[in-house]
């Protein structure tokens, strides 16, 4: 294995940098564990999360650099400005591929420039941490600003990058990274991270390994065979080998649409009368059908072999968006009652230009459209009002601030945030299990903190969910911490071949109790910082609606009981 | 009893009718969509509700087969 991975420390008001190697008795820490870790220990809880006391933290997992399938996500943590709280979102993309290539486990942003427009570009290479000047990129949208970037570093490179929302400090900004085919398309899209990226006065971040080592093991020998049983694993698992390969996480719409829990016209109906047109079928078929440069399986970083992403062709085959999911296919359409593939997948590309969540602003134009401010299913108008956003317009300001501050503006109570975070494309009346995970998450409503769709559980019954979203935020949260994608979950069967990875990487032999246990400690860590900064059990709930309101379509209302929601603190 | 049986994963969708003994369980009738559903994991829907593993397949209604996903 490498000697010894760093944490890199960038300040961003006086332009030095830093480095101290990972704590030498703790070498398996990464990834979520140990942006969790920094934030707790180095950021107070109280402090605005746009100043110069939050800290940005990029980490990967012990895995990364390497090409082992689906462990390559890059882990940001800060201090949330959307939420308030502690802030974890990882994604796919070459970023952390190529950071385990250049030994570093963390890479750290600190204060911010005195000059708000003093943007800069982070070189990251074996040479060390370089300032160049990111003036020129301000106010391009995430795809000019990639080639641009591309164009000036070359194309060996990865980036991490911000758009027009980051800049405007937008509480709906995401960051975004490139992918394997150099197209800026994984997202750390949750909780206003791009924001806090934008207030450090980065615009971007250069992952240059040319000149890097291979990622060096412990035990190649043995780590190339679990890499191959790995495969083997993941290309017999259904799920894996042919439900994400081939449709991708839309094919999970016709579940949710059959719980009653796909959220439609802002979350007042879980099933959606055009699904059929923009499910997964729909949506496999017409990337066939259109050809060019469409495709209906893409890895979203090196060696991943299970390939959910895809790239959504226009009607002349020419890419219009990468990808195309579950997420956005819910957000974007069936909760705004759009029922068109290609202007779901225009709209998607829009929020990705802007770097904005999806989610967030798919949550925000459904708010907007429940209290009349636009039309519900008129997709040019969604279009139009997301374009404000890069206007800097009012009305573009106030989506791109979140769905609780469109509610708020709009006088809205039919608002589904949880810590004033837009839920996901799960109806937690439907799936109550992921309700409890909205609620209780120390993220706020964020189905990646433990979603419990494929539980054996009766999912509109209240009863066992707390146990379920327990077990599955625990989970979440040990794969999370290995950088690994939650889709390998299906494919690790008694867990041996990544426990095996682990040791042969890194010379340390655990079990699968003992990563449990760390994830328990993150978990802990996490609902300590969010208690400091102010987040209780009165923040650890649905909105009133939710209690209130029946979904027709599930007939459910979400009936978890909130004594029980408490329990959620003793993980 | 004869079930209709919905079969709607993304790459398999037919509607079939099933003969299903009563006492049936959502593992026996799996082995009988096994032509089917092939090796595929599968959510079981009956009436709108998950059957879930052990449950007994009531008498009458429609099932719908879905594939497991663990999210999206």
């Amino acid at each position: 294995m490498d000697a010894s991975p760093r944490i890199v420390r960038v300040n961003c008001r006086t332009r030095s940098t830093g480095s101290a190697p990972l704590p030498s008795d703790q070498p398996l820490l990464g990834a979520r564990a140990l942006t969790a870790a920094l934030v707790h220990a180095e950021v107070p809880p109280a402090c605005h999360a746009l100043g110069p006391h939050n800290k940005l933290a990029l980490a990967c997992g012990p895995l990364a650099g390497t090409l082992a399938s689906s462990v390559n996500r890059l882990s940001i943590g800060a201090k949330s400005p959307l939420t308030g709280g502690i802030k974890e979102s990882n994604a796919g993309g070459t970023s952390a591929y190529l950071m385990g290539r250049l030994g570093i486990r963390a890479l750290v942003l600190e204060d911010m420039p005195e000059n708000a427009h003093d943007w800069a570009v982070l070189h990251v290479s074996v040479d060390g941490v370089r300032f160049d000047n990111g003036a020129d990129l301000a106010g391009m949208g995430v795809y000019a600003k990639a080639e641009a970037l591309f164009s000036r570093y070359g194309d060996k490179v990865g980036l991490t990058l911000i758009g027009p929302g980051g800049e405007m400090r937008l509480h709906a900004a995401g960051v975004t990274n490139a992918d394997p085919d150099n197209a800026p398309s994984r997202f750390n899209g949750r909780g206003g991270l791009g924001a806090v990226m934008g207030s450090k006065g980065i615009q971007a971040i250069v992952w240059d390994a040319q000149g890097a080592p291979r990622a060096a093991c412990a035990d190649q020998a043995a780590f190339t065979a679990a890499m191959k049983q790995l495969a083997a694993h993941i290309n017999s698992t259904p799920q894996t080998a042919e439900t994400y390969r081939k449709y991708g996480t839309a094919a999970v719409m016709d579940v949710t649409h059959a719980l009653g829990a796909l959220p439609t016209r802002n979350f007042s109906l879980g099933r959606f009368a055009a699904k059929d047109s923009i499910n997964a079928r729909a949506l496999h078929d017409a990337i066939l059908a259109r050809g060019g440069e469409g495709r209906i399986s893409h890895a979203c970083m090196p060696g991943c072999l299970i390939q959910c992403s895809n790239v959504f062709p226009d009607q002349q085959g020419k890419a219009l968006c990468s990808p195309v999911e579950y997420e956005n296919l819910g957000m974007l359409g069936s909760n705004l009652d759009i029922g068109d593939l290609d202007a779901i997948a225009r709209l998607n590309r829009l929020c990705n230009d802007l770097g904005c969540d999806t989610i967030e602003l798919g949550v925000a134009l459904g708010v907007a459209m429940h209290a009349g401010a636009l039309p519900y299913g008129d997709a040019a108008a969604a279009e139009a009002a997301l374009e404000e956003i890069r206007r800097g317009a009012p009305l573009g300001r106030i989506l791109g601030s979140g769905a609780g501050v469109t509610g708020a503006v709009f006088g809205c109570r039919h608002v589904p945030v949880v810590k004033n975070q837009g839920m996901a494309a799960y109806d937690p009346r439907g799936v109550k299990g992921v309700g409890v995970t909205y609620a209780t998450s120390t993220q706020g409503a964020d189905h990646t903190a433990g979603n419990t769709i494929r539980a054996n559980v009766d999912h509109h019954s209240p009863d066992g969910q707390l146990e379920t979203s327990r077990g599955s935020q625990i989970m979440c949260a040990v794969l999370d911490s290995l950088g690994c994608c939650l889709f390998l979950g299906a494919a690790l069967g008694d867990w041996s071949v990544m426990l095996e990875l682990v040791r042969a990487r890194t010379g340390v032999s655990t079990t699968l109790d003992e990563l449990k246990d760390a994830a328990r400690r993150t978990l802990r860590l996490e609902r300590d910082f969010n208690r400091r900064a102010g987040l209780g059990d009165a923040h650890d709930r649905l909105p009133d609606f939710m209690r209130e309101e029946r979904n027709p379509d599930s007939g459910q209302v979400f009936d978890v009981r909130e004594a029980d929601l408490r329990r959620m603190a003793e993980i | 009893m004869t079930l209709l049986c919905r079969v709607n994963l993304p790459w398999r969708q037919t509607d079939i009718d099933l003969e299903v003994p009563p006492g049936t369980d959502k593992e026996g009738l799996l082995a009988l969509l096994r032509e089917q559903v092939g090796d595929a994991e599968v959510f079981v829907f009956f009436n709108g509700k998950m059957l879930l593993s052990g449950q007994t397949v009531p008498e009458s209604g429609e099932i719908l087969i879905l594939p497991v996903l663990s999210g999206g």
